[in-house]
């Protein structure tokens, strides 16, 4: 925790830390060397954070299944989000509404395609949990 | 894989603390305190020098016992006290240092104490972490902070709509135990001595972990062998926000081989409710998991 003397030192480290600037950087990070750290032969096996979210929240995701789609296909929200380009399966999975939010440690909207294990890994809190956060309202 | 949990640790939160009206027990309002806070700790950690010195501006009784308070503020009583509380609270500040946090926070008894979001006005669950709060609560200006770049929205949503700082209040007082878990559970502890609300913390934090690491193995031997040493340990990272304290403990605790991972730790928010938690396996195939 740093102590700040003054609001305009304060307002300084706001700019610093900008929160969306941190989320976008965490993005990116995530994005390009971390996404291939498991291959595609174990792809799908793999529970996606999109397979999550359907079983445990039904009436607010649903899985779409589309013959056309392959493996490297990418959402709007995966460009939205620097997402990677990891699939599983053909079945994609979309929210209800287009309102709907998912954040995972600040990162809004991230790949429904993402492996839950690649998020736990990076983003897991210190006891170890992953903590996925859904806004319907 | 370090570089993005390293740099999930150095995540901050803004936050502008102010002290609640009904826990004012002088007559000057103190001015609100303005805080970086790390996203992976929990807010009475991360602001505990803000309570602190907040806390010499709440009546008197708050700060000589620090046990829970729910009656109104005297001003008369605060007046009176007001000076050599100040005195007493300079000479805590003196004593603390970053170097060993958790021994001052000992010596300091924490009074009791709960947060509430401005905006919303809702009660913080103090066993949350702060980044988690915050998504959960500011979610929406995040959503327009994020697309911020995007033309079409740079007209429609200024910056000043932006949560950022994140304002909340203080309060020392009215205890809002329907909505919030006790935070002096009345528990004697070895020594006889009432359950302190720094205990209370750092007791929920090492249940949820032990809680991910019997998911992570399925059984209880990790949890159970972990020694009161390396718990300590990690809470002195989680307190100072250490990351390197943090990795050096963690490596071993952590589920290393993917194939030993039995459940994933997952929790999972729907807005404000409390959260859902199923067991989740790494591979969607039971019994598959990448190696």
């Amino acid at each position: 925790m740093t102590q700040i003397s003054s609001t305009v030192d304060f307002l300084s480290l706001v700019h610093h830390h900008y929160y969306i600037q941190w989320s976008r950087r965490i993005c990116t990070l995530y994005a390009n060397p971390l996404m291939n750290i498991y291959t595609n032969k174990d792809s799908d096996t793999l529970m996606t954070l999109g397979s999550l979210l359907v079983d445990w929240l039904p009436d607010l995701f649903r899985r779409t299944t589309d013959n056309t789609t392959s493996a490297t296909s990418r959402s709007k929200d995966d460009d939205d989000n620097c997402g990677g380009n990891r699939t599983v399966g053909s079945d994609i999975v979309e929210p209800i509404s287009e309102t709907y939010q998912w954040i995972v440690a600040g990162i809004s909207r991230p790949p429904l395609t993402i492996a839950v294990l690649d998020l736990w890994r990076n983003l897991c809190h210190p006891d170890h949990f992953l903590n996925i956060i859904v806004l319907s309202t | 894989m370090d570089v993005v949990r390293s740099s999930n640790w150095l995540g901050s939160i803004p936050i502008v603390l102010t002290l609640a009206t009904t826990s004012l027990g002088t007559t000057m309002m103190p001015h609100p305190i303005h805080v970086m806070v790390n996203r992976g700790t929990l807010l009475h950690v991360g602001l505990r020098d803000a309570i602190e010195r907040l806390q010499k501006f709440a009546p008197a009784t708050i700060h000589s016992g620090g046990m829970i308070i729910r009656k109104e503020p005297e001003t008369s009583q605060g007046d009176g006290n007001s000076h050599r509380d100040e005195e007493d609270a300079e000479a805590r500040d003196s004593k603390l240092s970053y170097g060993n946090i958790t021994e001052t926070t000992k010596k300091w008894k924490f009074p009791v104490c709960w947060f509430e979001d401005e905006k919303t006005q809702l009660p913080l669950r103090w066993h949350i972490f702060a980044g988690v709060l915050f998504d959960i609560l500011t979610s929406d200006q995040t959503q327009k902070q994020t697309h911020l770049s995007s033309p079409q929205y740079s007209s429609s949503f200024p910056r000043s709509e932006c949560r950022v700082p994140w304002k909340i209040r203080l309060h020392f007082s009215s205890y809002p135990s329907s909505q919030l878990l006790s935070l002096d559970d009345n528990i004697r502890n070895n020594n006889g001595n009432l359950s302190e609300v720094w205990t209370t913390i750092e007791r929920s934090f090492k249940n949820s972990l032990k809680q991910a690491l019997f998911l992570q193995t399925g059984t209880a031997r990790a949890a159970m062998n972990m020694s009161k040493h390396i718990h300590t340990r990690l809470w002195e990272a989680v307190v100072s926000s250490n990351y390197q304290l943090y990795q050096q403990i963690n490596a071993d605790l952590q589920a290393k081989p993917t194939s030993a991972l039995q459940l994933l730790p997952v929790r999972l928010y729907l807005d404000s409710k409390p959260p859902i938690q199923r067991p989740c396996r790494p591979g969607i195939r039971e019994g598959i998991v990448p190696v």
